[in-house]
């Protein structure tokens, strides 16, 4: 529900008015390594990937990881800064017939 | 057992493993402005949906509001499905879910869950992520 033309399309007939605004959560980190740390410290799907998958595969799936973090990196002064782009949407409900 | 049914199991356990809080700690900003933005005020009634560690219900009880979800701030937690929410029609001012109702699996059926039980003219107010 992050897409405003989705998200418009399933308040349809239930909201009287839709605003919508953008916003974005940042993630930074003195370093690459303490963003991965923090991500497998903390994210559920990282860590259930780690429990259900062969240790050689999981291996494969933090590199991959490590390299997209550092590919959306958002700055090249040695921290890492990961930008969440989000939807703020405040709908007023529609009255009832 | 309902696909569904067994799709929220499993995602009761993933999201179980992690240590929410410290993400948490990022997200409270953007829980605030969303309580800001819906424009919670002492008296009203609030539902915080898929609350996580409560970040909109607190912001929402810290501005006087009574809300469904924590401890300490005239708050009341209750586990429920966001698919299926176990609240009356129209009892709610405000209704919302910072990154939390996004991840239910069928969205379509938490948006049409959210609107009945908030109040005629009430407010629903999402962060989702894109």
């Amino acid at each position: 529900m992050g897409d405003p033309q989705e998200l418009r399309r399933r308040f349809e007939g239930l909201a009287s008015s839709i605003e919508l605004e953008t916003g974005t959560v940042t993630f930074a980190f003195v370093s690459p390594e303490e963003g991965q740390a923090f991500w497998e410290r903390t994210n559920p799907p990282l860590m259930a990937l780690k429990s259900m998958l062969p240790a050689d595969r999981y291996q494969q799936v933090r590199s991959e990881a490590a390299s997209l973090m550092l590919k959306l990196n958002q700055t090249r002064d040695g921290r890492l800064v990961l930008d969440s782009p989000y939807l703020s949407v405040r709908a007023r409900v529609s009255r009832r017939p | 057992m309902d696909p569904y049914a067994r799709m929220k199991e499993a995602t009761k356990w993933m999201w179980g493993l992690g240590d929410y809080r410290e993400v948490a700690t990022h997200l409270e900003p953007h829980a605030q402005a969303l309580a800001h933005r819906a424009d919670v005020r002492p008296g009203m009634e609030v539902l915080d949906v898929a609350a996580g560690n409560g970040n909109f219900a607190i912001a929402a009880a810290e501005r006087g509001a009574r809300v469904t979800e924590a401890a300490g701030l005239g708050i009341q937690w209750q586990e429920a499905d966001a698919e299926e929410l176990p609240f009356a029609n129209d009892r709610f001012d405000v209704v919302a879910s910072v990154f939390g109702a996004m991840f239910a699996p069928r969205p379509e059926r938490v948006a049409a869950e959210l609107f009945p039980v908030a109040r005629p003219d009430g407010v629903v107010a999402m962060a989702n992520y894109g």
